[in-house]
């Protein structure tokens, strides 16, 4: 059950809810939360830094996915009042990117967390355009400290 | 389950996914020196004591395996 009364599409939130600042800033919008399970949004802008010939790169893409687990992590404390954690990606496996967006299509990315543990979490990504789902992937992100 | 057979899981599950040595599995090594088990691993861990004996652990369970011999015991205790 979405545990989010409406979407989080308000930048000054977003803001608060991630450690990253521009120009690396890959999520616009929290879509869904619950205890297990997130779901972000991004709008590619022809201004993305990750934006290459009109498309939406593969490093934008992973680091698309990232944000959507800091998101998750971010609003367990932002829900606290207290300031999002800095974390790295620590690991990652079983990538699988079918299709790069273009500018201006809209981004949809569900991680389903599956286990936490020692600032270690490991989650399963999906990351759709219009339904169809252009990347999958494995990833470990860690909180600093 | 008695204990060798939780022993024999533990040990073939390092070996095969974690690529652990079998020499270097005495039950006095330790997980994170002797085994080089990094933060990262230990989720894994976590993953493949659920896939192999049905226990999730938490960070919790952790705070006092060291050796490995510690580890054997906490699954041990878990399934009792």
């Amino acid at each position: 059950m979405n545990l989010l009364k409406e979407p989080i599409t308000d930048q000054n939130i977003i803001l608060k809810l991630i450690p990253q600042r521009a120009p690396i800033i890959m999520v616009d919008a929290l879509l869904y939360f619950d205890d297990s399970k997130v779901i972000s949004g991004l709008t590619v802008t022809s201004d993305n830094m990750f934006v290459q010939n009109g498309f939406f790169t593969e490093p934008g893409l992973i680091e698309h996915m990232a944000q959507t687990v800091a998101l998750y992590t971010g609003y367990h404390f932002y829900i606290k009042n207290t300031p999002a954690p800095e974390g790295y990606i620590g690991a990652i496996k079983g990538v699988t990117i079918e299709k790069l967006p273009k500018v201006n299509m809209q981004l949809e990315t569900e991680v389903e967390i599956l286990h936490e543990i020692m600032g270690v979490t490991l989650v399963k990504g999906t990351t759709k355009l219009n339904g169809e789902v252009i990347v999958t992937a494995q990833m470990k992100t860690v909180l600093k400290n | 389950m008695n204990k060798e057979v939780i022993i024999e899981k533990i040990n073939d599950f390092l070996i095969d996914e974690f690529e652990v040595e079998a020499e270097d599995l005495s039950p006095e090594a330790n997980l994170k020196e002797a085994l080089e088990l990094d933060s990262l691993d230990f989720v894994d861990l976590v993953v493949a004591v659920e896939a192999n004996f049905g226990v999730k652990l938490v960070g919790e369970d952790f705070i006092n395996i060291l050796t490995l011999q510690d580890f054997y015991d906490l699954i041990e205790n878990k399934l009792s």
